[in-house]
Parts: C-alpha cells; sequence; structure tokens
C-alpha cells in the first residue's frame, strides 16, 4: 500500500519538476525571437484495479508541446515578407526621390539657367562675357545629367550586388531548412513523435528568414518536414532537398532572367513572379523606378542635346561660321546588347532619329518562327518588322523614334537583341564647343529692301530650317527678288529662280514664301512694289549683333520637344520626378501599413506563443506548491511505514 | 481575454515610442524649414507643381531682366533720335534763312559751314555706341562702323536687321532700328515723287514739290516737262515719248496733265528748259544735307542760277520734313515698344507675384497648424514615456519573497 502511495507522489514530484524545468526554460527564453513558450501536458497514470475500485496513481507528463498555432505562424511569415520588401523598396525610391527633386542636383534648375543664359545672351550677342556664362551654364546642365546619372548607375550596381548576396542568403539558408528538415524527423522519430519543439521553432524562425528575403509558400507534410516554394509554386525546398537559384547580372545581359531556378523541366525565369520580401523589391525597384528613372532622364538629355544642336547648326557664330553642335551628339548612344544566347551572328545597330517620338521603355528585337519582332518592353505592345528584316541585311526599320539598322549576318530563330535608346544618353552629355566665340547667336541669312524701291514692299527676316547651300555664297550669292508689275510676280535671281506670284491688291498684308533648296528658308513680302523694285536675301556677313538664333534657342526652353511636341524638356523632367514620387510615396505608405499589419501578426503570435513572466511567476508557485505538496505526500507515507514499524517491533 | 507577453509589452511600447519621434521630428523639420514638402514622396503631385511654378518664375525674372534692357536700348535710341530731331530742326531753319532773297553768296557760306557741323554731328549721331561698345543702328553688324563719310557722300556699311528681345514667352520686342531705317530709307521728294530743274536751265522757272491728288492713278516713271516756247510745254515719260503737247503753260498755276499728281511752275522759264518729275526710292538724310551745302556754295550771279538755288532750297525743306516726320515716326515706333514693354513688366511682375503665391501656397508650411500639431505630438509623446514607466515597473517577481 505504502509503495502505492511513494509511486504516487514520486510520479508527482517527477511532473512537477519537469514543470518546473519548463517554466524555467520559458523564463530564461523570454526574450529569445521566434521562441514558442512551452506548457506540460499532464495526465492521470493508469490507475490500479482493487477490489474497492480504481486507485490512482499519480500523474505522469504526456507531453511538452510548444503554445503554436500554423495558420498564424503563416500569416506572420507573409507580414514579414511584405513589410520587409516595402521597407527595401521605400528605402532605394527614396534615394532616387532626393536625387531627381534636389535642387543642388536636378536638373531643373540647370535647365533654367541654361536657357537663362541663352536669354542673356540674345539681349547681348556681342558680349563675351555672356558667351562664357553661356558655355559654364551649359557644363553645369551638362555635370548635372551626369552626376544624375553616375548615381544612379551606382545604385543599379549596388542593387545587382544587392541581388546577389541576398540569393546567396536565400541559397544558404534554404539549404539550413532542408538541414533542420532532416534534423526534425530524425529527433521526433527517436522520441516516439514527441515535437522537437526548439528545433521547430528554429526552423520557423528560418521560414521567417527566408520570407524576409523572398516572398514564400509553405506546406506542412505529415512526416513533420515543410516544403517551401517561391514564385508561382516553384520549389525551393522540398523535404531534404534544396534547390538552388541563380543571380543573373541584367547590367551585362539585360535580357536575361534576374532570378531563376533550375527545375525539373529547365530554368525557370522567376523575375516576374517573385512577390514579396528583399529580392522581390530589388527587383521590382529595378524595373519599376531605376530603370524608368534613367530611362526618363537619357530621354531629356536626347531632347535637349537634339534641340540646341539642331537649331545652334542653323546659326552664324561670331566668325560668321555656321554653328557647330553645341553639345557633343547623343544619337549613337542607343545601347544593343545580343542575347547570350544567340546562334547567330547578326550584327545591329541603332540609332535615335526623332527624339519626339522617343518613349522612356527599353526594347527587345525577336526573330521567332521566322518573323521579326520589336517589343516595347514598358507595355508590351509589338511591332512587325519582318517586311523590312526579312530580306536580310542590309535593312533598317524606325520604331518610336529609333532606326533599328540590321547591318550583317543573320538571326537564328530565338535570337533577341535588347535595345535601350535612351539609358546612356544623359552620361554623354557634354559641352561640344571650344570657346564663346563659336556660340551661334546669329542667323545665317538676312533680307534687305533697295533703297532705290519706290514701292512699298518690305520684306522679313527669312528663318531657316536647315542649312542646304548656306551659306549663299557657296550657292550663287544673294537671292534677288526683282517685281514685274505687269505679271503680278518676283522674278527670282539667283538661289532657285523662277517666279513668285503676288498680287499687291490681294497680297499687301504680306504673302509668304519657302525655298526648300535654300536653307528651307521662308520669308513673307508685304506691301505694294512697284515695277523693278529690288529685294535681296543674302548671308549675314558681320552681323555679330543679330541674336535671332540665340532666342530661337533660348525659345526651346518652352517648345514641345518631347512626346509628339507635347512635352518642354522641363515639363518631361517634372514628370519624372512625379512619377518617381509617387512611386516613393506609394512604397512608403505600404511600408507604414505592412509595419502595422505586422505588429498585429507579431502580437497574434504572441498571444498565443509568448512568454509573459507574470504567468511564468504564478506556474513557478504553482509548480512549487505542488511539489511541495508532493513531497509531504512521501513525508507522510515514510510517517505511515514508521509507524507500521514500530508497532511490529512492538 | 488577450494574453501579452512581457517582450511584446517592451516591443510595442519602445515602436510606439519611436514612431512618435519620426512624426514629431517630421513636423519639427517642417517647422525648421518652413517648408511642407520635406521630400517629392511627401506631395508627388505637389513638387512636380513646385518645380513647374519654380521654373515659371525663374522665367519671368529672366523677362524682366530682359524689360530692363529693352528699356535701356530703347532710352538710348529714344535720346539719340530727340538729338537727330534737333539737328534737322536746325538745319531745316538755316535753310529758310538760307532762301531768303538778302543773303549773299557770302552769308550762304557761312550758313553751309553751320551746317557742316550739323552734318559730322549727324553722322556721329548715326554711329552712337551703347554702353557694350555695340553700334546702335548696324542692324546686325554692330560691330562695324555702320557709317563712313567718302567722297561720294556717306556709305553705310550695316544691313537692315533688327534686335529684338523676348518679354514673354510668346512677345518680342524690338530694341532698335537699323540705321538704314533711321537714317537711309527716308522717303524722297514728297514721298511719292521728286521734283527738279535742269542745270542748264536758262529762265527763272522755279518747280514747286508737287503733291499727289489720287494715289491710285499715279503710274511712277521719270517724267519730264519740256518747254517747247516760253508758253507752251510737252510732257514726256521715261522712254523719253511724249504724252502731252503743247500744254499752254501759266506760272504758278497747277499742272495735273500727269495722272494722279499735280504739281506747279512759277517763274519765266524760255524754251528748252526742262523740269523733272520722278518716281522716288528713298533719300538718306545725309545727301540732302550734301545736296543742301553744295547748293549753300554754288554763287548765284544769275537769274537762272538763282532760279536753280530756289528750286534746290524747295527739294531740300521737302526732304527736310520728310527727315522730321520720318524720325518722329520712329521716335513714336520706339515710345510705343518702351509703352508696351512697361505693360509687359508690369503683367509680368503680377503674373511673378501670383505664381509666388501659388508656390507658396502648395510647399510652404501653414505655422498656425503646425505648432499645433508639434503640441499635440509632444503631449502624446510624453503621455507614452510616462506610461511605459508606469507598466514596466510592475512584475510578479517582486512580490517572491
Amino acid at each position: 500500500m505504502t509503495s502505492g502511495i511513494f509511486g504516487t507522489a514520486t510520479s508527482a514530484l517527477l511532473a512537477n519538476q519537469r514543470a518546473l524545468g519548463t517554466t524555467g526554460h520559458n523564463i530564461a527564453n523570454a526574450n529569445t525571437d521566434g521562441y514558442s513558450r512551452q506548457t506540460v501536458d499532464f495526465a492521470t497514470r493508469e490507475p490500479f484495479e482493487t477490489g474497492d475500485g480504481f486507485i490512482g496513481t499519480g500523474v505522469q507528463v504526456d507531453a511538452i508541446r510548444r503554445e503554436y498555432d500554423r495558420f498564424i505562424a503563416n500569416s506572420l511569415t507573409e507580414a514579414i515578407s511584405a513589410h520587409a520588401g516595402q521597407s527595401e523598396l521605400a528605402g532605394l525610391a527614396a534615394e532616387v526621390d532626393n536625387l531627381v527633386a534636389d535642387s543642388g542636383s536636378g536638373l531643373n534648375s540647370a535647365l533654367d539657367g541654361l536657357f537663362g543664359a541663352w536669354q542673356d545672351l540674345a539681349n547681348d550677342p556681342t558680349s563675351m562675357a555672356a558667351r562664357t556664362a553661356l558655355l559654364s551654364e551649359a557644363g553645369t546642365v551638362a555635370s548635372r545629367f551626369g552626376g544624375i546619372d553616375a548615381r544612379l548607375d551606382e545604385l543599379e550596381a549596388r542593387v545587382q550586388a544587392r541581388v546577389s548576396t541576398t540569393v546567396a542568403e536565400i541559397n544558404e539558408t534554404a539549404s539550413s531548412l532542408a538541414d533542420i528538415n532532416r534534423e526534425i524527423t530524425l529527433a521526433q522519430g527517436g522520441a516516439d513523435g514527441s515535437p522537437a519543439n526548439d528545433l521547430l521553432d528554429e526552423r520557423d524562425r528560418l521560414v521567417n528568414r527566408m520570407g524576409e528575403l523572398v516572398g514564400i509558400t509553405t506546406h506542412a507534410g505529415d512526416d513533420g518536414m515543410i516544403d517551401v516554394f517561391v514564385g508561382r509554386g516553384q520549389p525551393l525546398v522540398l523535404g531534404t532537398d534544396a534547390m538552388t537559384l541563380t543571380a543573373g547580372d541584367i547590367r551585362l545581359d539585360p535580357g536575361a532572367p534576374q532570378v531563376s531556378v533550375a527545375g525539373t523541366d529547365g530554368t525557370v525565369d522567376l523575375t516576374g513572379l517573385l512577390d514579396g520580401g528583399r529580392l522581390g523589391a530589388l527587383v521590382e525597384f529595378g524595373g519599376r523606378v531605376l530603370e524608368p528613372a534613367r530611362n526618363a532622364i537619357g530621354r531629356v538629355a536626347h531632347g535637349l542635346v537634339d534641340a540646341v544642336n539642331d537649331q545652334h547648326r542653323l546659326g552664324l557664330d561670331l566668325d560668321g561660321n555656321l554653328g557647330g553642335d553645341f553639345f557633343n551628339p547623343v544619337a549613337d548612344t542607343v545601347r544593343v546588347v545580343p542575347g547570350s544566347s544567340n546562334a547567330g551572328n547578326a550584327v545591329i545597330d541603332a540609332t535615335v532619329t526623332d527624339v519626339s517620338a522617343l518613349t522612356t521603355s527599353d526594347y527587345r528585337l525577336t526573330r521567332s518562327g521566322g518573323a521579326y519582332t520589336v517589343e516595347r518592353l514598358a507595355d508590351g505592345q509589338t511591332t512587325d518588322v519582318s517586311a523590312a528584316f526579312g530580306g536580310g541585311p542590309p535593312a533598317s526599320v524606325t520604331v518610336d523614334g529609333m532606326q533599328l539598322s540590321f547591318n550583317a549576318g543573320s538571326l537564328a530563330d530565338g535570337d533577341r537583341f535588347e535595345i535601350q535608346p535612351t539609358r546612356n544618353a544623359a552620361a554623354a552629355v557634354a559641352v561640344a564647343l571650344p570657346d564663346g566665340r563659336s556660340i551661334a547667336a546669329a542667323g545665317p541669312i538676312r533680307s534687305a529692301t533697295d533703297p532705290a524701291n519706290t514701292g512699298t514692299a518690305a520684306v522679313s527676316q527669312p528663318e531657316v530650317a536647315s542649312t542646304a547651300n548656306l551659306p549663299l555664297s557657296g550657292s550663287g550669292g544673294p537671292i534677288e527678288l526683282v517685281y514685274d508689275a505687269a505679271a503680278n510676280q518676283f522674278d527670282v535671281n539667283g538661289g532657285p529662280g523662277g517666279t513668285l506670284a503676288y498680287d499687291p491688291a490681294t497680297d499687301s498684308t504680306g504673302r509668304s514664301y519657302t525655298f526648300p533648296a535654300y536653307g528651307e528658308m521662308s520669308f513673307t513680302v508685304s506691301g505694294t512694289p512697284a515695277d523693278g523694285d529690288r529685294l535681296v536675301i543674302e548671308d549675314n556677313t558681320g552681323g555679330q549683333g543679330d541674336n535671332r538664333n540665340a532666342l530661337a534657342i533660348a525659345g526651346i526652353a518652352g517648345s514641345g520637344v518631347l512626346e509628339g511636341g507635347n512635352a518642354t524638356l522641363g515639363r518631361a523632367y517634372g514628370s519624372l520626378v512625379a512619377e518617381v514620387a509617387t512611386r516613393t510615396r506609394e512604397a512608403r505608405s505600404a511600408e507604414a501599413a505592412q509595419a502595422t499589419r505586422l505588429d498585429a501578426a507579431r502580437g497574434r503570435r504572441e498571444e498565443i506563443a509568448g512568454v509573459n513572466l507574470d504567468e511564468e511567476a504564478a506556474n513557478l508557485l504553482r509548480y512549487q506548491q505542488a511539489y511541495q505538496a508532493s513531497a509531504r505526500v512521501v513525508s507522510v507515507a515514510n510517517e505511515l511505514f514508521d509507524s507500521l514499524l514500530q508497532a511490529v517491533r512492538g | 481575454m488577450t494574453r501579452v507577453s512581457t517582450s511584446e509589452l517592451f516591443r510595442q511600447a519602445t515602436s510606439a515610442l519611436l514612431r512618435q519621434q519620426s512624426t514629431m521630428l517630421e513636423t519639427q523639420q517642417q517647422l525648421a524649414s518652413g517648408k511642407r514638402i520635406l521630400s517629392p514622396a511627401d506631395d508627388p503631385t505637389g513638387s512636380a507643381q513646385v518645380l513647374g511654378l519654380t521654373s515659371a518664375i525663374e522665367s519671368t525674372k529672366q523677362y524682366a531682366r530682359n524689360a530692363d534692357l529693352a528699356t535701356s536700348r530703347l532710352n538710348q535710341e529714344e535720346t539719340v533720335l530727340a538729338a537727330v530731331g534737333e539737328n534737322l530742326q536746325r538745319v531745316r531753319e538755316l535753310t529758310i534763312q538760307a532762301a531768303n532773297a538778302s543773303q549773299t553768296d557770302d552769308t550762304r557760306a557761312g550758313i553751309a559751314a553751320e551746317i557742316e557741323q550739323r552734318l559730322d554731328e549727324l553722322i556721329d549721331f548715326a554711329n552712337t555706341r551703347d554702353a557694350n561698345g555695340e553700334y546702335l543702328f548696324a542692324g546686325y553688324s554692330s560691330t562695324d562702323q555702320p557709317f563712313t563719310r567718302t567722297t561720294a557722300g556717306v556709305r553705310y556699311d550695316g544691313d537692315q536687321g533688327q534686335r529684338f528681345v523676348a518679354l514673354s514667352a510668346d512677345r518680342q520686342v524690338a530694341v532698335g532700328d537699323s540705321g538704314f531705317e533711321v537714317f537711309v530709307d527716308v522717303p524722297g521728294g514728297n514721298g511719292t515723287f521728286e521734283v527738279d530743274g535742269d542745270e542748264a536751265n536758262g529762265g527763272s522757272g522755279v518747280i514747286e514739290t508737287g503733291n499727289v491728288t489720287d494715289p491710285a492713278l499715279w503710274v511712277p516713271d521719270n517724267y519730264s516737262v519740256v518747254f517747247t516756247a516760253p508758253d507752251t510745254f510737252e510732257l514726256r515719260d521715261g522712254g523719253g515719248s511724249v504724252i502731252a503737247a503743247n500744254v499752254p503753260y501759266a506760272s504758278d498755276t497747277a499742272i495735273d496733265s500727269i495722272p494722279g499728281i499735280e504739281f506747279a511752275i512759277e517763274g519765266e522759264p524760255v524754251t528748252g528748259d526742262r523740269f523733272t518729275v520722278s518716281a522716288t526710292g528713298s533719300r538718306d538724310l545725309f545727301s540732302t544735307y550734301d545736296e543742301l551745302i553744295t547748293a549753300l556754295r554754288t554763287p548765284t550771279p544769275t537769274t537762272a542760277a538763282d532760279a536753280a538755288f530756289q528750286t534746290d532750297m524747295n527739294r531740300a525743306l521737302t526732304a527736310l520734313d520728310q527727315g522730321l516726320g520720318h524720325v518722329q515716326e520712329i521716335r513714336a515706333e520706339a515710345g510705343g515698344r518702351m509703352n508696351s514693354v512697361d505693360t509687359h513688366r508690369s503683367i509680368n511682375e503680377k503674373v511673378r507675384l501670383d505664381l509666388e503665391s501659388s508656390r507658396s501656397g502648395v510647399e510652404d508650411i501653414d505655422y498656425a497648424a503646425a505648432i499645433s500639431r508639434f503640441q499635440q505630438q509632444l503631449t502624446a509623446f510624453q503621455a507614452a514615456q510616462a506610461s511605459f514607466s508606469r507598466i514596466q515597473d510592475l512584475s510578479l517577481f517582486d512580490f517572491i519573497r
């Protein structure tokens, strides 16, 4: 009988010891991240059957298990993933945001300065000081373009490096997960299926770590192992096997997958499939913020350089020579990268021919099933260029203001070329002029009326749109219009020759003419000429005080250079700033929202799994008391036994 | 009941404190900078607006600078034109004085000497330079001296270009006139035709300036009046063909045989005397002066010479009047441009104020609201700090002895 009491008491001592030990473990891990509070499940031992009925035999520990809810754990992993992604994205986007909008490094103030300097030069075209100031403003614009581009390039390199290290971390974590899956199976198998609480916690920690790196889904198998999937269900960890992700360098091979995984049926491109986590954010940042921003800035560079150069070439410098390039041309900065797996040997070149039609997208030329297609990557719109390229080189085709030339070789089916029309333009902006004298502020030709004219005819100063046959001294000298009153026309001597109909009765308020072959010059004749009156259009020799070309260039600030004539340079840059700011704001508010969600998810997990020291203190007292009571039972049983012995000894 | 874990209690309390600190810092930065938008992401639309507004403000400042420059150049032109007007006026007075019958060859030579001075002065005016050393009246060729005196008269080396300055995105104003426009392109004669007597005339006929009666009928040509007898003349056109023969002559009576115009001859011409009536182009002011000086220096020993002198005086007076009118007209135009510049300047100024107030509305902070927000945040932060320190004091372990 006493052995029964001893047995019962001892079982209670042991059970409460376990419980005290577990409480101690809980207290010890109160601040351990990812620790799940453990509880001891007590159960009565199998009773002893007597004639009086069943006599209890004490208590036993059924299991020590952790407080855990799979659903809550999963939603915490998701929240961690989403928050890590948005916070990475917000941080990176803010860098671009501050860069493009900062008045010290941003472009707007530099563009204002440049066009202001052109106005100042127009106000005082012979001043060397104004010319020097203009060159210095132009230098500022060039260095702003270069500076912004260098910072973005550096950011791109940083993002690329971070993609690589993140992929390496993911691979490492995946193999740790596979290992721990194995350990858990072994441990739980060896312990008759008792949960390996601390290993399970460790695995959850790894899963959350993985979630921070990349968006994942998990699946718990019956064997106690979990499988981890990325993207749209591509397996990353299957039981004790871990797959390996590969990071591609999009800077060297822009068309290659940025992240891929080797699956059972070939390599799977995960780039567009990643959602959440740091890796998802890095890929999204590159594709949605950084590249569009670089392209947009490059497009502004193309617009500025082209518009200013085109107009500048139509002017005369202080020495009476036609203007050269004001900025170094950037039309040939289009980058064409053949796909790394191309089988053909085609040589493809690209150049920008019409900046107003440029977009901020990248393009891809592919040959597939014998058809040649150019895809605009931003919106997936395709252009079939088979008609031009199908016949082989040499061939060229123009897509969105960019001319693609197929110069030599051939494309094999499946070959691709990545085309970045504007990405590299900003870095190439540089002032081409050697000195202020070569700034072409004057117009190339001027008009005059003959003082001997007896009529009232006047001729406007001609505007030119090209340099064809200019200067006139190289193409037959001044053009003279002599009025023939009888025929109501001007006889054109020199230049294109022929006659210009002019009837003073209807045209005296002004009639415009154009000589397309001569600088595309256009001018307006008004008034009433007398027979034999002469109007002359001549080279603007010595016209150093002329500011027409400077005014025309200053006017570029307000003219629609980009987007089919709808966007000024400042406006295009402004919309880039707004776009980056919007993305940043989105990421920032998403980060705040995700932080709240993460807080809530963590709170819910802690509600169940967290250690509360007050609760543990109470448990400590509870188990201590039970232990003391059981010890008392032992001592009572001992006394009973003693009294029995004394009775026997008599 | 919600179970709270101890570490969660601390974590949440600290993260709440951190959050409050960061919003407080943001408000503090807004207060310190006076700007509502600290980074474009705070208000993407607003910051794009600010960029646009800033550019617009910069260009209004540029236009204001342009307007100042236009005003100063136009002022300078106006000053020179006023002096040119006075010069012409003085020469006109001298011409009237010289035409007076009481003058002798010697006194006329004296007057000629003064007009010679005036001519030098006029050439100086025409070669005026601005503050930067550019010639004001040279057209585009503003670095080369436009007017040079030669033995054949004063030569114009400039061109007919005109410099413009932008007052706004779509308004440009000329800030000067070429020397051609001011000094060379002065309408000759009465603006339509010019009269003269032949050098070899023997009679005392003096032809008057004449005027246009119907511009529509006037056919420009070089007509001549040839006296076939002291009381009859014929009219010839430029080709020499007689277009009206045997026209009776009466002194100081309008001759209207040429369609669209009329003129009169006064005095007693003799047979063979010729007068010309020619369609005229422009006539520069300098040659008017030169011709006047030559006429004044030519002695008038005979009635014929006297008649030639009177004709020259008539011609000179007409040309001077044309010159005065022409210079007045250009002054008026320059004045009009100055008005236009002033109008644009004040519009521009108003636009700039409007733009600045719009920009301020978008990007500047509302101090009253921001300060009260800051106060609120501070109170909340202090409350959080105080309650946190109270909560973390409580532990059951404190009571287990």
